[in-house]
C-alpha cells in the first residue's frame, strides 16, 4: 500500500466558485458595477480583469452623450453623490474602440445599455446582438439622473413594456437594473420577470441631495444626483431581500459592497451575484480582493460550492 | 491584445510616509517613498491618495478604513530618484486633507499613480513664466526641477510670480531662489513683496518685460487663472493651466471631474480633468 493512501488527502479545499444568472455561467459572482470601471480598459493595467466573474460597462446610448453640468460628485457620509448624466462613447463608438480589448479578456462582459424612449434601449440592444464577445445585456432602467430615467423601474406596467420589448430582439442573457426609489422593489421585479427578464440586478443609486450652505447652492451641477457607497448597503440588502421573496430568476446585488463580508451578506440575502460599484473607485482591486476572500471564506466554512450560500440566511 | 494605455503606467502602491511637516498655518509638506511612481513621474503628474489608515492591520472594518470615502488628488511637487521619494504640498481645507496632516512618518499610504497629462517641458531658449497662487506652487517645483536638472533650461530663462493671502503661506519661494530662479511675491494683505493679486505682477511683466516670457504657465485659485488666461490670449502667448477637480476615480472612468473645453468645430465638450487634464492649454477650458 502506498503512503498516499494511507495520509489524508493534503490538498486545501477548492472550493466553486461558479454560478450562473440565466444562461451566462460566471465563473465567480464577483462584477464591476456599470458606471464605475469605465469599459475595462481603464483599470487593466492596476487589475487582473481575468479573476473577476464579469466586467459590466458604462451605460451604452444611441449617440454619445455629453452628460450633465458640473459639479457631478460630492462626498457624503460614508458615501457619494453623482450626478454624471451617462457621459459615454455611444454604442458605435463602444463597438469600435472598447470591445475589441474585451473581447480578449477571460471574463463576462455585460453591456449595459439606456436611453430616453423604448426606441432607444431598442436600437442598442439591436446593435449589440449582432457582436461577438457580449455575454449580456444589463438595462439601465433606474438612472436619477436624466429626465425620466427613473420612469421604466417606478412603473411595473412601464417597465414590463421595456422588458418585453427587448426580449424580442435579444437572445442574451437580459438584466433590468432597479431602482431602489420605490415603493414596492419587489412588484418592479415581478414584472420585468413576467415580462421576461433573465435576471434583475438591485440597486441603483438613491435620490439624494446636498447644498453648500455658504453659497446655498446644491453640492451637484444636477441639483439631485444618486447616492452610493457604503451608507446605502443596508438598503440593497433589504431591496435584495424583499426581491428573493417575490422572484425566482436570479438576483445580482449591488450597493455598497466594499469587502468580502459585504458580499456574503447580499448573497445570503438572495443574491447569485454581486457587483461592486463605488468601492472600484477607492480601490480598484477590491473586486478581485473579494474574489479571493469568498474562496478563502468558502474553504475555512467547508462549503464546497459557493451557490449553497444563495438565500441561505436563517431567518427565525 | 495590450489595453489602449496612457503615456506612462499607473502603479497604485503602499508609499511609506518619510516625512510629513508643517511650513506654515495649515500648510503642510509630504514626502512618500515609491520609487515606481517616482520613476515614472513627469512635472505636472498627480497622484491620487487615500488618506486614511488602510493597512492591512487594521483592526477597522473596510468602510471605517475607507472614511473619508475618496481618494485626494494631489500634484507632484518635487521628486528624488536616487531615494526614490516624492513629495507633496498641501493645505488642510476639510476633514481629508486635515486626518493626512495627522498621519506620521513610518506609517503609509495607498497612493495610485502617477495620473494625467504632463507639463510641456522647459525648453532652451524659451523664457518662461511660472504663476502661482497658494498650493498651486507644487507642480512648479517639479517643472523647474526637472528642467535645471536634465539641463535643457537656464534658471535664467525662468520667472515664479508667486501669490497667496498672506507672507506665512508663500512656503517654498527660497526653494526657486536655490536654483537661481528670480521670484517675485504677492499677497493680499501686504506681509509680502507687492500688496495686491498675483495676476498684476504678470499684467506689469508683459508690458515692461515681455522677453521674459515666452510661455506661461498657470496654477492656482480659478479667478486667478481665469485673469492669467486673458493676459496671455491678450499678448499672444501659448501657455499651460494645472486644474484641480472633484475626482472620485483618477483614472477616467467615473466621468465626473469634468470641465467645458472648446474643441472646434464640435463646439464645447466635456473633457475629464484626470486623464485629460489637470494640465490643459490656457485658453481650451471655458473656466467657471
Amino acid at each position: 500500500m502506498s503512503r498516499s493512501t494511507l495520509t489524508p488527502d493534503p490538498r486545501p479545499l477548492t472550493p466553486d466558485l461558479s454560478v450562473t444568472i440565466g444562461s451566462l455561467r460566471l465563473k465567480n459572482p464577483v462584477l464591476v458595477a456599470s458606471g464605475t470601471f469605465g469599459y475595462g480598459t481603464e483599470y487593466a493595467g492596476l487589475v487582473d480583469l481575468s479573476r473577476l466573474g464579469g466586467i459590466v460597462t458604462k451605460t451604452l446610448t444611441p449617440e454619445a452623450w455629453p452628460g450633465n453640468d458640473p459639479p457631478r460628485a460630492a462626498e457624503t457620509a460614508a458615501g457619494m453623490l453623482n450626478s454624471i448624466g451617462l457621459q459615454n462613447v455611444g454604442v458605435e463608438g463602444f463597438i469600435r474602440d472598447k470591445l475589441p480589448y474585451l473581447q480578449t479578456v477571460d471574463t463576462a462582459v455585460i453591456v449595459n445599455i439606456g436611453g430616453g424612449p423604448i426606441e432607444e434601449f431598442v436600437a442598442v440592444a439591436e446593435r449589440l446582438a449582432d457582436c461577438d464577445g457580449i455575454d449580456g445585456i444589463e438595462v439601465n432602467m433606474s438612472c436619477p439622473n436624466v429626465a425620466g430615467g427613473m420612469d421604466f423601474s417606478t412603473d411595473p406596467r412601464r417597465a414590463a413594456q421595456l422588458i418585453t420589448r427587448l426580449r424580442k430582439v435579444v437572445d442574451l442573457p437580459l438584466i433590468a437594473k432597479l431602482t431602489p426609489n420605490v415603493t414596492d422593489i419587489g412588484e418592479i421585479a415581478r414584472s420585468v420577470e413576467e415580462a421576461g427578464a433573465d435576471a434583475v440586478s438591485a440597486i441603483n443609486t438613491l435620490r439624494g441631495m446636498a447644498i453648500d450652505v455658504k453659497t446655498r447652492r446644491p453640492k451637484l451641477g444636477g441639483i439631485t444626483g444618486g447616492l452610493s457607497g457604503p451608507a446605502i448597503k443596508p438598503v440593497a440588502v433589504a431591496a435584495v431581500w424583499s426581491i428573493a421573496r417575490r422572484v425566482t430568476i436570479p438576483i445580482i446585488g449591488i450597493g455598497g459592497i466594499m469587502s468580502t463580508e459585504d458580499a456574503l451578506e447580499f448573497l445570503i440575502a438572495g443574491a447569485a451575484a454581486i457587483q461592486v460599484g463605488t468601492a472600484n473607485f477607492v480601490n480598484p482591486k477590491t473586486g478581485t480582493d473579494i474574489v479571493a476572500g469568498l474562496d478563502t471564506y468558502c474553504a475555512q466554512e467547508g462549503i464546497t460550492s459557493i451557490r449553497s450560500l444563495i438565500g441561505s440566511a436563517r431567518v427565525p | 491584445m495590450t489595453p489602449p494605455s496612457s503615456p506612462s503606467p499607473v502603479f497604485q502602491v503602499r508609499a511609506e510616509v518619510v516625512a510629513n511637516r508643517q511650513i506654515g498655518p495649515g500648510l503642510y509638506w509630504i514626502d512618500l517613498a515609491a520609487p515606481e511612481i517616482v520613476e515614472h513621474a513627469r512635472p505636472g503628474h498627480f497622484v491620487h491618495l487615500v488618506v486614511s489608515d488602510t493597512t492591512p492591520e487594521s483592526p477597522c472594518p473596510v468602510w471605517m478604513q475607507y472614511t473619508p470615502l475618496l481618494r485626494r488628488p494631489f500634484s507632484i511637487a518635487e521628486h528624488d530618484r536616487a531615494r526614490g521619494t516624492f513629495s507633496l504640498i498641501y493645505r488642510v481645507v476639510g476633514g481629508g486633507t486635515h486626518i493626512l496632516s495627522t498621519r506620521r512618518a513610518g506609517e503609509s499610504l495607498d497612493v495610485l499613480g502617477p495620473l494625467g497629462q504632463t507639463f510641456v517641458p522647459i525648453q532652451s531658449g524659451r523664457p518662461v513664466v511660472m504663476i502661482a497662487g497658494g498650493v498651486g506652487i507644487a507642480p512648479f517645483f517639479f517643472l523647474a526641477q526637472e528642467a535645471i536638472q536634465a539641463g535643457r533650461a537656464r534658471p535664467q530663462d525662468m520667472t515664479v510670480l508667486f501669490g497667496a493671502a498672506t507672507a506665512s503661506l508663500l512656503s517654498g519661494s527660497d526653494k526657486f531662489r536655490a536654483m537661481g530662479i528670480d521670484v517675485s511675491l504677492a499677497t493680499d494683505d501686504g506681509t509680502a513683496g507687492f500688496h495686491g493679486f498675483v495676476t498684476v505682477l504678470l499684467e506689469d511683466l508683459l508690458r515692461q518685460n515681455p522677453s521674459r516670457c515666452a510661455y506661461l504657465y498657470v496654477c492656482g485659485p480659478t479667478p486667478m487663472m481665469r485673469r492669467s488666461a486673458a493676459l496671455a490670449k491678450e499678448a499672444g502667448l501659448l501657455g499651460q493651466m494645472s486644474l484641480e477637480g472633484i475626482m472620485p476615480c483618477g483614472v477616467g472612468v467615473c466621468m465626473a471631474c469634468v470641465v467645458p473645453c472648446v474643441r472646434p468645430p464640435a463646439g464645447t465638450v466635456y473633457e475629464r480633468v484626470c486623464v485629460s487634464g489637470p494640465v490643459f492649454d490656457l485658453q481650451e477650458v471655458i473656466l467657471p
